[in-house]
């Protein structure tokens, strides 16, 4: 089950019809996950976001 | 107070904060207990190489409360917060019983100004958890967030007290109760063991009806790598990725599932992160990481997650009695993790997934004398899940404006 653990120079893919959902919004895409994360991705947009500690819930 | 022993070249002796514009503390980690009733074969506060919480108060006491609550309304007031967290921290902080608990965070809300508001949660174990302490919690607007490390005795038998007892039965009872709480529940924060088979203990963290779930990694950095993990020089290359493997297949089962049945951080926020928005977690992304801990004895320290790196590593020797938290935002630890790009190795700031992965969590950077500026010891475990996260969104991005990442 374990990887090779290849790192790869490849850039990661551009999301634009996704991000353009969730600047929407999101809600559209028939997959609920994806669509719980995109209206999350809109509520994050315009805010000042900070990083938290991650032992903490 | 505690002093580091060992200050690394970066960013302790390295780092010139006096130019920098810091960015206001929004995270208050308080300790209201610093033993723990439990010795759980993995922990880093007390197996680890950092022994301070020896030297600490057990219990934190009600003068350390409240020069804690005025130092942080202070901050609030100076930057003009709106709100800011509080999190009630150990060792076990229910080891003296919930009124501690209560007292500190009803001290630190009586303070704050008028403007500002805490959001207030414990995180503890779950062993002293009764319907009544969640009770009086709840009245104090507390919200609690368990430890563990699965759903069923098995997967929790590295959590033992000190007499070698399972700690699974009285944890369990607790999530229970806690399931039943709604909003009360803050999560469950689970450390994976690469041991342990990733389904299992995804089904069962969501049998227990956890509303949100944290997979983090062991604490571990390039001079005690994690398990399954061998010894490497810091770097960004190929190396096995058992962690990246297991997370990569736990999230492929709460990516297909036909509801969202509980959000998983790590993968909300690394989705997040691909989609172009901030991350809100110091495990991944490059946003300011904005928490302080404040220790029993008044202490202001950097996260405890430091304390798997090196005797001394989260002290800044600064506390409440004698400096504001606009003093800790100076200390070279705390500065270095607002710099984003810019407080990463040069091989993680030319690397290509930079901007969701932001090197890791900085305590996974360390390597003794050079300190955290180098990539993660979970680099290539990183990228494995990083890479996967972004194919499975490829399946959902129109085809024309996407290209698959990797082979995985």
């Amino acid at each position: 089950m374990t990887g090779t653990g290849v790192t790869s120079d490849i850039p990661l893919p551009e999301f634009p019809a996704l991000a353009e959902l969730a600047a929407q919004g999101g809600g559209a895409t028939g997959h609920p996950v994806l669509d719980a994360v995109l209206a999350g991705v809109r509520e994050r947009a315009g805010e000042t976001v900070v990083a938290y500690y991650d032992d903490a819930p | 107070m505690t002093g580091a022993t060992t200050a690394p070249l970066w960013p302790h002796r390295s780092l010139d904060t006096s130019g920098l514009r810091p960015v206001p503390l929004r995270q208050f980690v308080l300790k209201v207990h610093s033993r723990c009733n439990l010795a759980c074969a993995y922990c880093y506060i007390y197996r680890g190489p950092d022994s301070s919480w020896r030297e600490r108060p057990v219990r934190v006491d009600a003068r350390t409360m409240r020069q804690t609550a005025r130092r942080v309304a202070e901050h609030a007031a100076a930057h003009r917060l709106d709100r800011v967290r509080i999190d009630l921290h150990g060792g076990e902080p229910l080891l003296g019983g919930p009124e501690p608990v209560l007292t500190y965070a009803r001290t630190v809300r009586d303070a704050l100004p008028a403007h500002c508001t805490a959001r207030v949660c414990v995180q503890t174990n779950g062993t002293l958890l009764t319907e009544r302490a969640l009770d009086r919690l709840a009245a104090a607007d507390i919200r609690v967030g368990l430890s563990l490390d699965g759903g069923t005795e098995a997967l929790n038998a590295r959590r033992a007290d000190h007499a070698g007892r399972p700690s699974w039965p009285a944890a369990a009872r607790a999530a229970r109760i806690l399931a039943r709480r709604g909003e009360q529940y803050a999560g469950v924060l689970c450390t994976v063991d690469v041991t342990a088979p990733p389904a299992e203990v995804y089904a069962s963290l969501v049998a227990l009806g956890a509303p949100a779930i944290d997979l983090l990694l062991p604490h571990a950095n390039w001079a005690s790598p994690p398990p399954a993990v061998p010894h490497a020089h810091p770097g960004r290359r190929p190396r096995p990725t058992p962690y990246g493997d297991w997370l990569a297949e736990v999230f492929d089962l709460w990516w297909h599932a036909d509801r969202m049945v509980t959000k998983v951080r790590i993968f909300g926020e690394i989705l997040t992160l691909l989609l172009g928005a901030p991350s809100a977690t110091e495990s991944v992304g490059l946003s300011p990481m904005t928490a302080v801990v404040i220790d029993t004895d008044g202490s202001i320290e950097q996260v405890d997650s430091l304390k798997s790196a090196y005797p001394g590593a989260p002290a800044t020797g600064l506390d409440v009695f004698h400096d504001s938290f606009d003093r800790a935002l100076r200390h070279p630890g705390i500065a270095a993790r607002q710099l984003g790009r810019r407080g990463l190795a040069a091989e993680c700031r030319a690397c290509p997934l930079v901007r969701v992965c932001g090197g890791g969590n900085y305590a996974h950077r360390y390597a003794p004398h050079t300190g955290f500026l180098h990539p993660s010891v979970y680099c290539a475990d990183l990228e494995r899940l990083v890479r996967h996260v972004a194919n499975r969104l490829c399946e959902m991005e129109d085809i024309r404006h996407c290209s698959r990442t990797s082979p995985h």
